[in-house]
């Protein structure tokens, strides 16, 4: 049988803060490949959706 | 937010394969998926096994990655939020926007063995978060959120994304990046 899959992550104590302090400035925890990821999908993310089929 | 030595990728000989070789396509009923193989036998199970019934309840979307007519990999998801609970009303409001964020979940995430290294988890990831950058700009979505294998961890956090929780709770380690453009 599959593994199901699981729903809803809860954070909570410092878990929480430091998610908090990390979606007020993301870009200053990205990796050298997740920003060239960013701008790849930024000027043609659209495009590679578009193509899907 | 700890920061740890992120080992640069694994210097494997066998040729990349470009973003621009592999075609996405929603896994369909005349897909043949039946050679797909992973290393991990229960994401092969569930590509062969649950994904269509899955994504024809509209529980999760599968995509496949396609490469010179051959399924090399997949990818599910579905929606999903982050919630912070037990938050003390009384505490720091400058840490406190939102009780909730809302999320795309990446449920299933596999390369077929025979094109590991090859870097098509780069390209299904690119693919991922050009759908969820997609998907928020109709419906909220600010975040992507996986719970990651072990030996899938690494290839997570080159690209990105954070352990959500100190102390580990369970088999897989459940992580999140931020998908949204600022600036």
């Amino acid at each position: 049988m599959a593994q199901k899959i699981e729903l809803g992550l809860y954070l909570e104590g410092d878990d929480a803060r430091r998610f908090e302090r990390y979606m007020a400035d993301p870009a200053r925890y990205d990796t050298p490949e997740g920003r060239e990821m960013t701008r790849w999908v930024r000027d043609h993310g659209e495009e590679l959706v578009k193509s899907i089929r | 937010m700890p920061f740890r030595n992120i080992p640069a990728a694994p210097d494997v000989r066998l040729p990349k394969i470009p973003l621009s070789d592999i075609t996405f396509g929603h896994l369909a009923a005349h897909h043949d998926v039946a050679s797909f193989s992973c290393t991990h036998q229960e994401l092969t199970d569930y590509l062969t096994v649950d994904a269509l019934k899955n994504q024809d309840a509209h529980v999760a979307v599968t995509y496949l990655a396609i490469y010179e007519g051959k399924c090399v990999g997949y990818f599910s998801l579905l929606n999903d939020s982050i919630i912070k609970k037990d938050i003390d009303p009384g505490d720091d409001k400058d840490w406190y926007n939102y009780s909730y964020y809302p999320a795309i979940k990446i449920a299933r995430f596999a390369t077929h063995q025979e094109y590991e290294g090859r870097d098509i988890g780069r390209a299904m990831l690119t693919a991922i978060r050009s759908i969820a950058i997609t998907v928020s700009k109709y419906s909220g979505c600010c975040v992507l959120s996986v719970d990651a294998k072990p030996d899938a961890e690494l290839f997570y956090e080159r690209f990105g994304f954070h352990r959500a929780l100190k102390t580990k709770k369970k088999s897989t380690i459940p992580m999140y990046r931020c998908n949204i453009f600022r600036g």
